[in-house]
């Protein structure tokens, strides 16, 4: 039986898509706007919704550069994720030696709680933005090569079995064969990777930083302005899913051109 | 051997005796009251007395049942004092200001020390030796903390440009760090929180406080919620008055009132120089608690005045256009203080080993 969601209908699928999350999402704010008023607590505590609207007054230009300054930070180091991860992946698909060697150990590696780790990045690699992009690097590349990994391993076994008959390197296999078929899982890597490198800016601008929305949230909390911090908090939402949309778009491009349209 | 036989008889005399012993012999039932207490930050030497009291049985004998929380920041322990998480809790004075100031229903009931120790750190044999020499320099800061916004408050008191220093903003985990490792040459902080960490982990280093600037600093202020200090005002009193007893052994018995403290929580003496890491804080508290006002008046004592200027400073620097200058009788009052009192002689006592911690200060 077919979920309700995917009734075939175009409204239909637009009301479960659209109109259901929307009233859904008013309906939240409504009540968290009335329980605020209701219960008189005070903005510092709860600001409601309302009021959170209205704190962007004026603080559009500011919030505009700390946000760019994030956006920024977080895009490089999603780019040098997926660099990495992909590398890595390459590297530990070609070589059981170097599977053997590297991949429990990576395993272990990510196992270990890496918030834990954020400080230490300031004492390694100081108080600038190095410290910040290497550790969003460091929480978002394992997904990327995981996934990328996990791909390789996935094509189709009749596709191989011809790359050796026709005595193809095993270089014109991993790229012509092997990596399409991967791609899929690479950009459900990079998808998850694109989160986890805004979330690890941000973490790393808590820690040290002269700009960003991390180090605006923890100064806007240190004078009891917590409407600026939920505009904050919602910018940085806006700069994830710009971030997201990147590998979003780049899969549909990379569809299209498989599919030869 | 007897034989009990059970009698109608038998059973009324009995039941009238239980009855007779239970209107003459019953004990009165103490009023007992379950207290959520948060700190300001982790329990550290200006900050474990309310454990001491609690292993002296000072709370439990005023029938206090005290659950003591570490807090994460002075401005998070006033907003969960003022949303009802906890009844009352210590909060540094100036972000006390600045969230009453803010429209938060908060209380405050007594002083615990009269001077936060807000000021600039440098490395023992730092060139830095005056606030001038601070110009140009990097220094590290925690936003959240309740010195930094008042840096430039002590730059102009000091007659030093502000806009000269390099300021990194930093996360309280690692600014000492900084400061050890040479990235940066000075930090703001609260004195009796970062120099333990500092000389306790062998780096010797010295501070620069604001209030040598002229800056109004006091320090711990025990706070309430407006509706817990209303709604019960005897328990603010045996509340206040068992805090300034702890507070009161703490200081006049030092090394035992710090084998108490890893008593109630051995998971702080865990780490290596924990020990000296806690002495350490617990003379430069000593070094803001010995002044006048609690000499004078008793401890807990705070002058309004003090808090009138460090209102005007909160105005000054961290005021923003939602914000009413709240006066200092509408939400500090020294009614609950003053009771616990040390005699002169302990007075001198205490004063006599502060020597090492003041030659720290400037």
């Amino acid at each position: 039986m077919k979920p309700a969601y995917a009734s075939g209908t175009w409204r239909g699928e637009r009301f479960y898509a659209f109109f259901l999350p929307l009233v859904t999402g008013i309906l939240v704010l409504g009540a968290w706007q009335y329980a605020v008023k209701a219960y008189n607590v005070s903005p510092v505590i709860m600001p409601a919704p309302l009021d959170i609207l209205l704190s962007f007054k004026g603080i559009g230009a500011e919030l505009a550069h700390h946000a760019w300054v994030t956006g920024k930070e977080s895009l490089l180091a999603f780019f040098l994720s997926c660099v990495i991860g992909v590398v890595l992946a390459y590297l530990l698909s070609l070589s059981d030696t170097l599977f053997a060697s590297f991949y429990p150990n990576l395993v272990v590696f990510q196992i270990i709680p890496k918030i834990a780790l954020a400080p230490m990045f300031t004492f390694w690699l100081g108080i600038a933005s190095t410290s910040r992009i290497s550790y969003a690097i460091f929480i978002s590349f394992f997904p990327v090569m995981l996934a990328m990994m996990s791909g390789l391993s996935r094509a189709d076994v009749n596709a191989l079995r011809l790359c050796k008959s026709i005595g193809a390197s095993k270089w014109q296999t991993l790229f012509s064969v092997q990596t399409p078929y991967a791609l899929p899982y690479f950009f459900t890597g990079a998808k998850v990777a694109a989160t986890m490198s805004t979330i690890g800016i941000v973490t790393g601008e808590l820690i040290s930083a002269n700009s960003g929305l991390g180090f605006y949230v923890v100064r806007a909390q240190s004078l009891g302005q917590t409407p600026k911090v939920f505009c904050a908090l919602l910018v940085l939402c806006v700069v994830g899913l710009a971030v997201y949309a990147i590998p979003v778009q780049a899969e549909a491009r990379a569809r299209r051109w498989w599919r030869g349209s | 051997m007897s034989q009990f036989k059970s009698t109608r008889r038998r059973f009324l005399q009995a039941g009238a005796a239980a009855g007779a012993f239970g209107m003459i012999g019953r004990p009165a039932i103490a009023k007992t009251w379950n207290v959520k207490f948060t700190l300001a930050w982790l329990a550290q030497g200006t900050s474990l007395f309310p454990y001491v009291g609690k292993q002296k049985g000072f709370f439990a004998k005023r029938g206090i049942d005290l659950d003591i929380s570490r807090g994460f920041g002075s401005l998070a322990a006033a907003q969960s004092i003022a949303s009802g998480q906890f009844d009352y809790g210590i909060v540094i004075s100036a972000p006390l200001v600045l969230m009453v100031a803010k429209g938060l229903p908060l209380k405050g009931l007594a002083t615990v020390d009269y001077d936060a120790m807000m000021g600039v750190g440098v490395l023992a044999d730092s060139p830095i030796r005056t606030p001038a020499d601070l110009v140009g320099k990097k220094i590290a800061t925690v936003p959240a903390s309740a010195e930094s916004p008042f840096f430039a408050a002590y730059a102009k008191l000091a007659k030093f440009d502000a806009s000269t220093a390099q300021m990194v903003n930093v996360d309280a985990k690692v600014i000492e760090r900084t400061l050890e490792s040479g990235q940066t040459d000075a930090m703001t902080g609260i004195a009796s929180s970062s120099l333990p960490v500092l000389l306790s982990s062998g780096k010797p280093a010295r501070w620069m406080l604001y209030s040598s600037a002229g800056i109004p600093t006091y320090g711990n202020a025990i706070v309430g919620s407006t509706k817990s200090v209303e709604s019960d005002p005897e328990l603010s009193a045996a509340l206040v008055d068992a805090l300034f007893e702890s507070l009161a052994f703490t200081i006049a018995n030092p090394e035992e009132a710090a084998d108490l403290f890893f008593k109630a929580v051995p998971e702080a003496g865990l780490t290596a120089g924990a020990r000296e890491f806690v002495r350490i804080g617990m003379g430069l508290h000593r070094v803001g608690i010995a002044k006048p006002e609690a000499i004078k008046n008793g401890l807990g004592y705070g002058d309004p005045k003090v808090y009138d200027a460090i209102t005007d400073l909160v105005m000054s620097y961290l005021g923003t256009p939602d914000m009413k200058r709240p006066a200092v009788d509408d939400w500090y009052s020294n009614k609950f203080a003053g009771n616990i009192k040390l005699a002169p002689e302990q007075w001198s006592k205490i004063d006599g080993g502060l020597g090492e911690f003041r030659k720290l200060l400037s």
